[in-house]
This record gives structure tokens, C-alpha cells and sequence, in this order.
């Protein structure tokens, strides 16, 4: 591995709510807080955390899709957080983005031909010949023939719909994918042939990941390192097996007790209560009203990001 | 087919067989599945999209789809489901069996406040009266974890979180102490923590109140966890019916041990996942002979032509392959 590909550093995410009321300031949903980490070239990084703690929102802001409120993101070492127009095209030719509802990311009216070649045209590509000659050279990189391309989407499984997906984020050549749930919607057979597909393609294409999920199982086995976030914060950040050998924060500890059928129900730490509402976060710590270690300090303190080991990152008042 | 029959079963299907009829033919979506639900256990039916797991539990609530058609027997401690009125089945429904569904947030009413409809399974069902009513509602909403309910009585499904709105939907199957409980997908929809915490309560409710679960899920982790016998289903066919830790550890059928492999767990890491080729057989595909031929690695000449028998391997425990003595 060499050199960092992409790094965010300090992102912040607030979405706007509407005013209720006429003299009173509108709330904001706090979708990131300060998210910072750095992936190196041919890395698998891992996102995971619960619906709404801003994986997704991450995702989103790193391929431009949305506007940071606040932070930098650095990609092959140029700042990338306000480019617009040309500088902005090319760049997406760099970085794509895979979706996890591909049923509705395809367009139902369209052939898988055309949905193909709307990233090229988008690009300026605007010999026909050479779309097509790109298109059918590269069904192969997901294992589809050529049959496929006069298909509508609705004529495909849900595995095959996926393909086309993922073909749909590599036609470009890009260096960078952002893959966005990629298995969840998927039959578990299915989901291990996704996987495989996108490790090959990974090895023969050099490309980098971003994977986004919430299932720790999947996560584990795709990335090299994973971050877990929490109401728009990452709480501890580690290479994929110290995480899972030595949790140290007390919300990853939980999430990997709950996976089922890993750990025997006796050792299971069911925590209390739902997530806060991100609108409202809690004082200090925003785990500490579900967490089964609080202490004085979390309820009003915020902790600190520290180095457990080397490359293991955690921010919990456990570890001062 | 035979299957050892045990006399105390609460549920028994019996060759169960359901197809739809539609403009472009009859589609089987369930093809001649028997298995037993005994008191006070948890069964699990496990398999992928369209294995016809779900429209089993729908036609033992005998709430499938007019265009549907159903052969064989459901017996319910004595009575055949499948044979009963209108009038009865309606009184069975809530109250003795009763169904939990995957997304809370479709199957509960958006127009009614939440204890009302907790309180419409009573009415039904009971002879309770106003207050006391209102107060076994109340007491229930205590019992499935519900925080303050007598201020929760009042609000509306939106106002709830996911966990919540499922503890609502779970206080309603379970108001009338049902003896059996059809939980079709209960946790698919929240979040890993929520999802342990639902899981914790649906084990409490068996153990507590003893009624018997029917647990759907296509998650084997989830089926281990909460089961105490597992019926696998794959393409309308039952393949493999085994008490829980038997089907982890000696899985018998090449679809059970496909599956087994395919999930990604601990030690797989830096491996490739063993993938089952190819994908689920469409409903208006006719195979002669086993349902998952094209995609066993051990199909042989036999495989194409005939469906094999339930082999019985060990107490409770059958599997649907020519070769399920010899798979190790």
C-alpha cells in the first residue's frame, strides 16, 4: 500500500430543519461531528454504525453529493471540499459510488445498454461506436454476457441488478469506489458472490473501497480497517482484526456481542433505550445515556480521540 | 411420506401444498411440506426470497390471497385450519394463533393510537369491560418493556421509534395469550442493538407465557440464536428439518451446507466466500427431480430425474438428498 488516496479531516455535516416556530432559531440534525480518518491506495475501508449515525451521510459528501457544512476533504492530496464544474467532473471520473437500493438507483425505463452508457455520455463521450465497444468489452469484469444488454432492469434478479450496478460505478475506470450498503438487500448466497466479485475486482482493477454497512459479519471480512460511528462521530477506529480480538469502546463491544449466532446469548450486552434523537444529541459523550460503563465525567464531558496501539483509535473517558 | 408424528405437537402441517393461479397458469409456491410445531418451542423456517416461507405462515393464519389454492392439512391442536369457517377462523385469529410482521410501521393502523389497537385484539376477544381494559392493556405494554404506558397508550405509530413501534406490534400478538405466535421477519427492519433487544423479549415471552413460536428470517445467525429446531426451505420444497445446534454442526443437505459456508464469519477473513453458483430457481421453472440440482456441487444423473425422500439421520432430524448419509 502506498500513500493516502483520501482524507477527510474534521467533516461536519448539519442539515437545516424547518422553523416551527416563527421567533425561534431552526433546529439542525447533526448528521457528522467532526469526522476525521485517512484511507490508504488499494485499502478496504469499513464505515459501519446503525441507521442514521451518518455513514451514508459521509458517503454522500466525500463523492459531492452534498455540501460539508465544515472540514476538508483531501483527495490525492488536493483539496477537494468547494470544487465545482470541470474540476468537479473530473473528479467524479475518479471516485464512484455504488448504491445500495439498485432497484431504485436503475432507471425502470431504461436498457441496461443505456443505463451503461450514461456515465460515458455524461463524460463527454460521444462516439456511439466507442460506447458500445466499451460497454460489451467490459460486461466480462462482472461476469455478464452480452445478452444481457437489451434487458430492462425489471428482467433481472436481484444479484444481476447489482452487477449492473457495480459495472455501472466501474465503467469509468475509476481509482475510488464508494459502495454504499452494497449486500444488504441481497439473499445471503447471493451476497457472497457480490463480495467475491467486488474483492477480484479490487486486486485486478487497483481500486480503493469505501464500504458502508451496518452488518459487522460483511464489514469484517471486506475491509483491511473500520471505523464505527455513533450519532455522527467515530468512537474507535482500528485494523479490522485488533476491532473484533480487542473492542475497546464500550458501543463496538455491544455491537459485536449482538451479532447473532457469534457469541453465546449469555454474553450478550443488550443495551437500553434507542438512539438519541440526532436533533438533540446528549451532553458529554453521545453514547453515555445506553451505555453500560458511564461514569460521572461522560455525562458532560465530550472525550477526546486516543491511541490505544498503534493504528487503534478510540473516544471513550475509559481510556484517558 | 411419513415423519415420526409426536402426539403433542400444537401445530401440524401435513403435506402442505399452495398455488397461485394467475392470467399465465398456476404457479406452486409451496410444494408439499409437512413439519410439527410442538408446545412450547420456537421453530424456525429459514431460506432465501421466495423459498415460500412467508406464504406458509400466511396460509396457517389462513390469510392468503383469493387467487391462492391449498391442498393438505393444518392441524391446530385437533382442528384442521385448512377446512375451518370464516366465523371460527376469525375467532381463532388474535387470539389463539397470532402473527407478527416484519415492518411495523405497514401493519399497524397510522390512524389509531397505538393502545387503541393493542385494546381492539381485547375487545375482540374478551369480556373485559373499560377500566380493566384499559388496565390489562396497560400491564401488557409493561410486560413487552414498553416505558411509561399510560402516557404511550396515547401516541400515534409515527411518533414512536422502530424498536418501539415492534414492541407495540409484539404487545398486540401476544395480547390475548396466544398458544401460537407466527413472527415473520420481526427484526429485518431494525438496527443490530434494537434487533438484540427484540429477540431477548420474544425469548422471554415463550419462556414466560408459553406460547409456541413460528420465527421466519432469511439470517441464520438470528435462527440460531432464538430456535429450538429449524426447518430449511428452498423452492417451495422443505429440504432440511434438524433441532438447532444438529443443524449447525452437521448441516446434511448441500443447500444448508452452501448456506452455512457462504456467511461471512471471523475466520473467513482474507479468504475467498464460498459462493452457491448460479441463483434461486424462478416459481414458473418445473424441475423434475431435486430443486437444487443445477446448483449442487454433488448432483449426480439420479438428481435430474427424481425428487428424493426425507432421510431420516437422527432424532428429529431429516434431510431431502440421496446423499444425506454420506455428506460430511
Amino acid at each position: 500500500m502506498s500513500g493516502i488516496i483520501l482524507e477527510v479531516r474534521d467533516l461536519v455535516k448539519h442539515y437545516p430543519l424547518r422553523r416551527t416556530k416563527l421567533l425561534e432559531s431552526p433546529g439542525r440534525v447533526r448528521a457528522l461531528n467532526g469526522v476525521s480518518f485517512a484511507i490508504a491506495r488499494g485499502e478496504s475501508f469499513g464505515l459501519v454504525g446503525e441507521s442514521g449515525c451518518g455513514k451514508t451521510t459521509a458517503g454522500h459528501t466525500i463523492i459531492k453529493l452534498l455540501e460539508p457544512t465544515d472540514g476538508k476533504i483531501f483527495f490525492e492530496g488536493k483539496d477537494i471540499t468547494t470544487i465545482k464544474g470541470e474540476r468537479l467532473k473530473d473528479l467524479r471520473r475518479k471516485i464512484q459510488i455504488i448504491f445500495q437500493d439498485t432497484a431504485g438507483s436503475l432507471n425502470p425505463r431504461k436498457t441496461v445498454k443505456w443505463i451503461l452508457s450514461e456515465p460515458l455520455r455524461a463524460q463527454g463521450v460521444r462516439n456511439r461506436l466507442e460506447i458500445e465497444r466499451t460497454i460489451r468489452e467490459s460486461l466480462e469484469l462482472v461476469d455478464l454476457d452480452e445478452s444481457f444488454l437489451d434487458r430492462y432492469p425489471h428482467e433481472l434478479s436481484g444479484g444481476q441488478k447489482q452487477r449492473i450496478g457495480i459495472l455501472g460505478a466501474l465503467i469509468l475506470e475509476p481509482e475510488f469506489i464508494i459502495a454504499d450498503e452494497p449486500v444488504s438487500a441481497l439473499d445471503v448466497s447471493i451476497q457472497a458472490q457480490i463480495l467475491n466479485l467486488m474483492k477480484n475486482l479490487q486486486k485486478r482493477l487497483s481500486l480503493t473501497y469505501l464500504f458502508i454497512s451496518h452488518d459487522l459479519g460483511v464489514v469484517h471480512f471486506f475491509c483491511d480497517r473500520i471505523a464505527v460511528m455513533y450519532l455522527g462521530e467515530i468512537v474507535e477506529m482500528a485494523e479490522a482484526t485488533e476491532l473484533y480480538v480487542n473492542p475497546c469502546h464500550p458501543y463496538t463491544q455491544s455491537l459485536l456481542s449482538a451479532i447473532p449466532g457469534e457469541n453465546a446469548a449469555s454474553q450478550r450486552i443488550i443495551l437500553q433505550g434507542d438512539a438519541p434523537d440526532p436533533t438533540n444529541p446528549p451532553q458529554g459523550c453521545p453514547f453515555h445515556p445506553r451505555c453500560f460503563k458511564r461514569m460521572e465525567i461522560c455525562t458532560h464531558t465530550r472525550p477526546r480521540s486516543v491511541e490505544v496501539s498503534k493504528g487503534h483509535s478510540v473516544g471513550c473517558h475509559l481510556y484517558p | 411420506m411419513e415423519r415420526i408424528i409426536s402426539d403433542r405437537a400444537l401445530l401440524q402441517v401435513r403435506d402442505l401444498n399452495i398455488s397461485f393461479t394467475t392470467a399465465k397458469g398456476d404457479f406452486p409456491a409451496v410444494r408439499g411440506i409437512s413439519f410439527d410445531v410442538g408446545r412450547n418451542s420456537i421453530v424456525g423456517l429459514v431460506g432465501e426470497s421466495g423459498c415460500g416461507k412467508s406464504v406458509t405462515a400466511l396460509a396457517i393464519m389462513r390469510l392468503l390471497p383469493g387467487n391462492a389454492r391449498l391442498s393438505g392439512t393444518i392441524d391446530f391442536s385437533g382442528r384442521n385450519i385448512v377446512a375451518m369457517h370464516e366465523e371460527e377462523i376469525r375467532k381463532l385469529r388474535g387470539s389463539e394463533i397470532s402473527m407478527i410482521f416484519q415492518e411495523p410501521l405497514t401493519s399497524l393502523n397510522p390512524l389509531w393510537k397505538v393502545g387503541r389497537q393493542i385494546d381492539e385484539n381485547l375487545k375482540m376477544h374478551t369480556e373485559l369491560k373499560g377500566d380493566d381494559r384499559f388496565q390489562s392493556v396497560v400491564d401488557i405494554m409493561r410486560d413487552v418493556g414498553l416505558p411509561d404506558p399510560e402516557r404511550l397508550y396515547h401516541k400515534y405509530p409515527h411518533e414512536l421509534s422502530g424498536g418501539m413501534r415492534q414492541r407495540i406490534a409484539i404487545a398486540i400478538a401476544v395480547a390475548c395469550r396466544p398458544a401460537l405466535i407466527i413472527a415473520d421477519e420481526p427484526t429485518t427492519a431494525l438496527d443490530v442493538t434494537i434487533q438484540a433487544q427484540i429477540l431477548q423479549l420474544l425469548k422471554d415471552i415463550n419462556r414466560e407465557k408459553g406460547s409456541s413460536i413460528i420465527f421466519i428470517s432469511h439470517n441464520f445467525g438470528i435462527i440460531r440464536e432464538i430456535c429450538t429446531s429449524i426447518c430449511v426451505m428452498y423452492a417451495g420444497h422443505l429440504v432440511e428439518i434438524a433441532p438447532t445446534e444438529k443443524l449447525f454442526c452437521e448441516p446434511r443437505h448441500p443447500y444448508t451446507i452452501g448456506l452455512m459456508k457462504a456467511i461471512p464469519k471471523t475466520d473467513s477473513k482474507g479468504k475467498e466466500l464460498y459462493d452457491i453458483p448460479g441463483k434461486v430457481p424462478s416459481i414458473t421453472d418445473t424441475l423434475p427431480g431435486c430443486p437444487f440440482e443445477p446448483r449442487c456441487e454433488y448432483a449426480f444423473e439420479r438428481c435430474k430425474r427424481e425428487l428424493p425422500q426425507f432421510e431420516v439421520l437422527g432424532e428429529q432430524h431429516e434431510s431431502r438428498c440421496f446423499l444425506a448419509g454420506e455428506l460430511r
